[in-house]
């Protein structure tokens, strides 16, 4: 009885290849030019392969791609896309075998194809490239201004930022403005801000009240620039961001998502001098153009020896001529500033920033142009502020002996409405043909605000949209995955995440390994049980041959151990009618008869 | 409440699909014409992508502007090595149908693949064969219709004999419906199809039914004089079928299981062996419908043909007579006529 019977093939489990080869290439993520790989996507994936659950498997794969780094990255992904090929094989039933030939035979014939489209990327790449130099990236506000470039943004009706004040304030949209940078060279042109930058470490002073500090959390939305925006003298709380000395927030990093950063503004101090090269720099008009404009100037300072005079009767000048605040003002010719003031005088804010700041300039007044949002829409639901891109606004600060740098703002002499009622209201009160000169957006836009309950419904979604900003995303705009990570390493499971996925992987591919899974889905229960039956048997020798059916293989059992025929003859019956017959076994009975099967010693001998 | 509107777009629903499934048949039958023999080609071969193929596909789309749009060249090189395995399938896919050969295997000299009863399954068989000498066709699906496939691979310049069943529901003759090849080699990506038509038909005899013949002596007054009779006596030997039961009838004749069955009283019928020639006719069955009549004619056909010196010849109306006689061609001659009757 020395010799055993072989199970037949058709009984033996194919043995699926692909799952050890996948724990290998989980193993292989230790090797350190593959550390940096994103193995939370790559581990899923390995278990989903392993599960055949295809789709999934190959999505994770995709967003795993885009961290590889590297040639040895490559290689792996390369061995993954491998065997992923291998699981996706079109005929369940092929071997290892046929699956490595086809899905290698796929990944020997793409090259060609792959060829051209690599060809083709690369083309449609240089174009990329070139658009994207010439395109302005940015939205918003941009670091240089030119006639237009704020009326442009007045049909933009994209949010620019949320501001939530920490406490109850009666602050009135005139009195908002969220200052962004300072314009100080001027080329006849175009004014643009001084590369310097003149940071103040200085903490906020400590001799300012509680009560004249204003706290509040400001949400921005990405700008693709590097500075922050605040109201007076603000001293924004953010990791690598800046005060200058001009008061403009500059950050070290591009904001290329939607950040959120607390700030406490103050007052703006009183500075008592100004050093000779701010001076300098702030008075600095072009050597040569716009010679009436100088002239005014001149003519301003011989009739207004005290600087605030001067200044009320320029805003006076542009009150009380016939200056027009307008979104298509007439095209200037190279002599910018003397053909507002004395030809056209129709412009829009950075008309009038850019002009008022020259007059006072030539009159010996330091002057420069400040950009950033005037305004915005309160939100009564959750009381936050909402500013938009429209919302975009100039004005102009100069310097006073005594008091400092203080802000004026032409546009409220010459469009008061626009400032205090905001720029829809004004918008709203220009006549109908200047209304069809706007775009279609901003014409539906206006038309909806005199929408009744419209504006109920909007700061109701506004609100939503903020919660759950607040909720969902961290300051620097990352989901809050980070508080998470640091929950676990405050309880020292900072690996946690990795031994969960390779515990499931484990288990997952052993259980493929073990049970194999495709086999026992294949085979019905009563099959199974008919293993199980065949199991016990071949271990006396009595297992059953190839091409034998059960009944007969029964009937040669029944022959040869006479002791156990009326069971085999039985059990026989039952199976083959059983899995063969009309179907109404009873499957229960027949797993019990067959775990009650046993062998006993053959009675009769050798 | 049923206000009927319900089933009403169900069935406007369904005259819709039929339409549309009909317009399907006219457009293929142009398109893909009925042919004994066909190579399967462009013309012939659909083929789109499965929905897991969408996805990859344009998944690996997706990533591919990411990885551009990152400027991350490995990135680039592994989502373009995505989307090209996916092209990749749409041309292996598609290679795996073409020019696969289909030839119907037409064995009997009548045109016909083979014959059978109406009801039973009607076997065609055909050739297919690869397409050239170097050329392999794996996993492939073939059958009638979509829910009974089966599968069919073919190595290098190989080829094989397949045989499709399908049900026959009538007599007369049964013309192959179109065949579906369908496969998803080699990952599944894609799904490739093609429905040929290939010429093959198959004589379908009449569904036999269990009836008795006729007395003859009820009959013999309808019989011509100087035809030869279709005469059949009440017989001891071969038992034929069962009657209604007449008063005076043979008690021991009486067929005790069938009343117990609930049939009723019946009568066993016997004939007795004779050499006598026997006209069949459908006006035997007179009381019953045509298609019974042929059904129950085609019962006799085979009953009678198996007994031994039994004459039979038949005679349908509006055919030639089938003159009496014996074996097993003039069998399926009169079976033959009986299914072509019209």
């Amino acid at each position: 009885m020395g010799m055993k019977t072989e199970l037949s093939p058709r009984l033996k489990r194919n043995q699926d290849m692909v799952v050890p080869a996948t724990l290998a290439v989980a193993i292989m993520l230790v090797f350190p030019p593959l550390q940096t790989q994103a193995w939370w996507l790559i581990l899923p994936c390995l278990v989903c392969l392993i599960l055949r659950w295809h789709t999934i498997a190959f999505l994770l794969l995709f967003a795993a791609i885009t961290y590889a780094d590297s040639m040895w990255s490559i290689a792996y992904f390369l061995v993954i896309i491998l065997l992923l090929f291998m699981r996706m094989h079109s005929r369940k039933e092929a071997g290892n075998r046929e699956q490595l030939s086809s899905s290698l035979r796929q990944l020997v014939l793409t090259i060609p194809v792959l060829l051209i489209i690599m060809v083709l990327v690369f083309a449609a790449g240089s174009q990329w490239t070139e658009r994207n130099r010439s395109n302005r990236s940015s939205t918003g506000i941009s670091d240089s201004m030119t006639p237009g470039t704020i009326s442009d943004l007045v049909n933009d009706s994209d949010l620019a930022m949320r501001v939530r004040f920490d406490s109850e304030n009666n602050l009135q949209s005139e009195d908002l403005y969220w200052r962004g940078l300072v314009f100080e060279n001027f080329d006849g042109q175009t004014w643009s801000r001084s590369q310097r930058l003149d940071f103040d470490i200085e903490p906020i002073p400590a001799e300012i009240p509680s009560e004249a500090r204003l706290r509040y959390l400001v949400t921005l939305e990405p700008t693709r620039q590097t500075w922050l925006y605040g109201l007076h003298q603000a001293y924004p709380v953010r990791p690598q961001t800046y005060r200058d000395r001009r008061g403009i927030i500059v950050t070290s990093d591009v904001i290329r998502q939607r950040v959120r950063y607390p700030v406490t503004s103050i007052p703006p101090q009183a500075a008592l001098s100004l050093s000779k090269e701010q001076r300098e720099r702030n008075l600095s008009i072009p050597e040569a153009g716009n010679p009436q404009s100088r002239t005014l100037g001149d003519n301003l300072r011989e009739q207004f020896p005290d600087d605030r005079k001067l200044i009320n009767a320029v805003l006076q000048y542009f009150n009380q001529e016939p200056f027009i605040y307008t979104l298509q003002p007439d095209v200037n010719s190279e002599q910018r500033v003397d053909d507002f003031l004395f030809n056209t005088k129709e412009g829009f804010c950075e008309h009038y920033a850019g002009a008022m700041t020259f007059l006072l300039r030539s009159a010996g007044i330091p002057a420069r142009v400040v950009v950033g949002y005037q305004g915005g829409s309160f939100n009564n639901v959750t009381g936050h502020w909402q500013v938009s891109q429209y919302n975009a606004h100039a004005w102009v600060e100069a310097w006073l002996p005594n008091v400092g740098w203080q802000r004026f703002d032409p546009t409220a002499a010459v469009a008061p409405e626009r400032v205090v009622s905001g720029l829809d209201a004004w918008l709203a009160s220009l006549s109908r043909e200047e209304q069809q000169q706007l775009d279609r957006e901003t014409r539906l836009r206006l038309f909806m605000n005199s929408v009744p309950g419209y504006q109920a419904v909007n700061e109701v979604l506004g609100a939503m949209q903020y919660g759950w900003n607040l909720s969902m995303y961290d300051n620097e705009g990352d989901l809050r995955t980070e508080d998470l990570a640091t929950w676990l390493d405050r309880k020292g499971l900072e690996d946690l995440p990795v031994w969960l996925l390779v515990m499931v992987l484990t288990v997952v591919a052993l259980r493929a390994m073990v049970t194999g899974r495709q086999k026992s889905q294949l085979v019905s229960p009563i099959i199974r049980d008919y293993y199980r039956l065949n199991h016990k048997l071949s271990k006396a020798g009595l297992g059953r041959e190839p091409s034998e059916t059960i009944i007969s293989h029964m009937q040669r059992v029944a022959e040869k151990r006479k002791d156990l025929a009326n069971q085999c003859d039985q059990l026989g019956r039952l199976l083959s009618e059983a899995e063969y017959g009309a179907g109404d076994a009873d499957n229960k009975e027949i797993r019990k008869k067959v775990a009650d099967f046993r062998l006993r010693k053959p009675s009769t001998g050798s | 409440m049923d206000s009927g509107l319900g089933r009403r777009f169900t069935r406007l629903g369904q005259q819709w699909r039929q339409r549309f499934t009909r317009r399907q048949e006219r457009w293929l039958e142009k398109r893909v014409p009925s042919v004994p023999s066909v190579q399967l080609g462009q013309r012939s071969i659909f083929i789109l992508p499965t929905w897991q193929g969408a996805i990859f596909g344009l998944g690996s789309i997706i990533i591919l502007i990411i990885a551009v749009a990152e400027r991350n060249p490995f990135s680039v090189l592994l989502s373009a090595l995505l989307l090209s395995l996916f092209l990749l399938g749409l041309v292996l896919c598609y290679r795996n149908l073409s020019g696969l050969k289909l030839v119907s295997l037409d064995q009997s000299p009548a045109h016909f693949q083979g014959h059978c009863f109406a009801g039973e399954k009607a076997q065609f068989m055909m050739t297919v064969s690869a397409s050239g000498r170097q050329r392999a066709h794996r996993d492939i699906k073939i059958g009638f219709s979509s829910e009974e496939l089966q599968a069919l691979e073919i190595g290098e310049g190989g080829s094989s004999i397949i045989e499709l069943t399908t049900k026959v529901p009538r007599r007369g003759i049964f013309q192959a419906p179109r065949l579906l090849l369908q496969t998803r080699y080699p990952s599944g990506l894609w799904q490739a199809w093609s429905r040929p038509h290939l010429d093959m038909q198959y004589l379908v005899y009449p569904r036999p039914t269990v009836c008795s013949l006729p007395d003859v002596r009820n009959h013999a007054g309808e019989s011509n004089p100087g035809q030869q009779s279709s005469v059949m006596r009440s017989g001891v030997d071969d038992f034929t079928g069962l009657r209604n039961y007449y008063p005076g009838d043979n008690r021991r004749r009486i067929a005790w299981h069938a009343l117990a069955r609930g049939q009723g009283l019946k009568t066993k019928q016997f004939v007795r062996e004779d050499d006598s020639p026997l006209m069949l006719t459908p006006s035997l069955y007179a009381d019953q419908e045509m298609e019974s009549a042929l059904s129950c004619l085609c019962f006799q056909i085979i009953q009678l043909s198996n007994r031994r010196q039994q004459k039979i010849g038949l005679q349908l109306p509006g055919c030639r007579p089938i003159k009496p006689g014996e074996g097993e061609i003039h069998k399926h001659k009169m079976l033959q006529a009986l299914a072509l009757w019209e």
